[in-house]
């Protein structure tokens, strides 16, 4: 049966049917699960995916000391083609995209017209009229609206791509005794295709580690053959998969942010005061002014005319090895100046870090004299510190491995 | 200068417009008395619009519900109970607010109104230059006649226009037999003639949600616009339409004030 001899109403019948698995299970999901000491899982954007595999730590050394397999199939991939797609991502992202070359990636944002951030993400040049665009929330309906007077197709790929990221410093050698001759060729933001089987794999040198790594997509036909090339060929390179936790403390020693943790995105707020423009979530180098015109450009441009951004986020380094997650900022140890989104004591940086939101003047012209709130909860009673923190500049940890090319086998 | 099929090259402010006929005219200030969705969904790039914008001005519901009948008519046509003196003044047939109300109801369906509500004129009295000696012009909106209509235009049309005329006849017996000539515009007609979005003579419902403030969108209203150097000034902009002329006067008030917004 097909779209030709399905009846309209069956095919609106089969569409609802996803109600019946409220949560899916990822194209790796038969080997996640093999793997799964802890049974640890939490719902990525509506996937089964693992927090933890068998122990955090050991997962985060994964990364950080050899190679780490993390399933990103939840990720929402939009594909986006046709003679106006550069024209039309254009207007819709902040970046220049007529700078973006063919087998090229760009970390971008996106706004609605008042200038606030929808979402952030990885846009990929495929060739010259194809891209897809990575990122954590669901945009189609903006999407499409947006393709109004330009000549694009748009569709959300997220189901048929998947998706692992491969990071680490052993994750070229695991590569290239995968067989993948020529990787070592990426630079960072390099895409290349490769054969798998009678299908390709589109491997590009991007993560969210700030370490060396890949990331990998393949038709999810092909998820578990790929998975079992990669896991093979990883063994003498100490390869591990690993969940969320570890690959989030990575993301905050790289100062990478994450929607609706670090920001919400303006689609999901509520609350009025909770929208952020780029510039207020440390995303201003994204604001390309002297390209034509985008969304949100009028509103962002006339907030830093006008001096009327409210924000700032900033990196902290605090004082002691307790990690300060959603502590307050104070300033002089009275004044509320913001919040702690995310923080870790950074096994690799050896240091108590942070990401803030703090509310200027806090953190844009009173930099000095900050400090946090943690409520450490000990035995079902808080243990009150407050701790000094120092505005520092992101990333947090800053490893020459991520951009040596060639890559280094270790 | 007609500028129907041609797509404003941009309207910066160094920008202007540019016309079908690939002439360009440079101006810092553009004064857009077209309806608002051709002014930003064909003659503005929607690139130099935010999608949000784009998004509400696709969204304004501006889609005709009224026909426009003209007849070219041998003699002057008697209205039963209407002085003679009476007929240069608007003559409108309905029977009460009733009426209006059930001869709506069918376009809530995508039908037209078997026993339509009328508003006439008859133009060349006024002006007698219209019509031949002995001659006269009739000019009738016809409510309701929605622009989307299930049956089709092509079928509707002659139907509509046999229901028109016999109720024109039942008010004005023997007007049949008087008709030189008959035309009748339905909003698909209108939309084409005129190049009017939906057919709507009014550039947009006049409802609540598109008044005031709100004409056509938010963003728009006050006669300017996020295109910098573009302003509107058509019945699409407050107070909208009526021929009143309001919106141009308001528009070039507000132009000429200085005002930003």
């Amino acid at each position: 049966m097909n779209a030709m001899t399905k009846s309209a109403a069956d095919l609106r019948r089969a569409a609802r049917d996803h109600i019946r698995a409220p949560r899916l299970e990822t194209p790796f999901h038969a080997r996640l699960t093999a793997l799964s000491e802890v049974n640890d899982w939490y719902d990525w954007a509506g996937y089964k995916a693992p927090h933890s595999l068998f122990d955090g730590e050991l997962e985060y050394f994964a990364i950080r000391s050899t190679a780490a397999l993390f399933d990103i199939s939840p990720m929402v991939k939009y594909r986006i083609t046709g003679p106006d797609a550069e024209r039309y991502l254009n207007r819709l992202t902040l970046r220049d995209v007529r700078k973006l070359a063919v087998n090229r990636v760009h970390y971008t944002a996106w706004c609605d017209d008042h200038g606030h951030v929808l979402d952030d993400g990885t846009l990929f040049r495929l060739a010259d009229q194809e891209f897809r665009l990575c990122c954590q929330e669901r945009h189609l309906p903006w999407l499409l609206d947006s393709a109004f007077g330009f000549c694009v197709d748009i569709s959300e790929e997220t189901e048929e791509i998947a998706g692992l990221a491969l990071q680490g410093p052993t994750s070229y050698a695991v590569l290239r005794d995968a067989g993948f001759a020529g990787v070592e060729r990426l630079k960072p933001f390099d895409i290349a295709a490769f054969p798998h089987e009678d299908a390709g794999v589109t491997v590009s040198r991007t993560g969210f580690t700030g370490d060396l790594g890949y990331e990998l997509f393949v038709p999810r036909a092909k998820a578990l053959s790929f998975w079992d090339r990669l896991w093979a060929a990883g063994q003498p390179h100490a390869i591990r998969a690993i969940g969320y936790g570890a690959l989030n403390q990575t993301r905050i020693e790289a100062g990478f942010i994450v929607a609706n943790a670090d920001f919400v995105t303006a689609e999901a707020a509520l609350r009025a005061d909770r929208v952020r423009m780029p510039d207020e979530i440390g995303l201003d180098w994204l604001v390309d002014p002297d390209k034509p015109n985008f969304n949100g450009r009028r509103a962002i441009l006339g907030a830093r005319r006008n001096q009327s951004l409210k924000h700032i986020l900033v990196g902290l380094e605090i004082e002691g090895n307790i990690p300060a997650e959603h502590a307050i900022v104070y300033h002089r140890q009275k004044r509320e100046a913001g919040l702690v989104t995310a923080a870790i004591w950074s096994p690799t940086a050896k240091r108590n870090i942070a990401i803030a939101s703090l509310e200027r003047p806090y953190g844009s012209k009173f930099t000095e004299d900050l400090w946090v709130e943690i409520y450490a909860m000990r035995e079902l009673k808080y243990q009150k510190l407050m701790k000094r923190a120092r505005i520092v500049p992101r990333p947090f940890v800053r490893l020459a491995r991520r951009t040596a090319s060639p890559p280094g086998l270790t | 200068m007609p500028i129907a099929a041609g797509r404003a090259a941009s309207f910066s402010p160094t920008g202007g417009i540019a016309t079908s006929d690939g002439t360009e005219i440079a101006a810092p200030l553009v004064v857009s008395a077209i309806h608002p969705q051709t002014t930003f969904l064909h003659l503005v790039d929607p690139a130099e619009s935010g999608t949000g914008f784009v998004r509400s001005v696709r969204n304004v519901r501006s889609f005709g519900n009224v026909a426009k009948l003209d007849l070219a008519l041998d003699r002057i046509p008697s209205f039963e109970g209407l002085p003679a003196e009476a007929r240069s003044g608007r003559i409108v047939l309905v029977r009460g607010m009733e009426q209006v109300e059930t001869a709506f109801n069918p376009a809530k369906y995508g039908e037209f109104s078997p026993d339509p509500v009328m508003e006439i004129t008859l133009p060349s009295l006024a002006d007698p230059a219209l019509a031949p000696a002995g001659g006269c012009t009739l000019s009738a909106l016809v409510q309701y006649a929605p622009y989307r209509l299930k049956a089709g235009w092509e079928t509707g049309k002659p139907a509509f226009l046999r229901i028109v005329l016999e109720t024109l006849e039942r008010h004005a017996p023997g007007i049949g037999t008087s008709v030189v000539a008959a035309s009748l515009m339905t909003p698909v007609d209108i939309e084409a003639e005129y190049n009017l979005p939906g057919g709507h003579w009014h550039h947009g419902e006049l409802q609540a949600d598109q008044l005031l403030v709100n004409r056509p969108t938010g963003v728009a209203s006050g006669y300017t616009t996020p295109i910098e150097g573009l302003y509107l000034a058509s019945a699409g902009a407050h107070p909208g339409g009526g021929i009143s002329g309001l919106p141009g006067w308001n528009a070039a008030r507000h132009i000429l004030s200085g005002e930003r917004a």
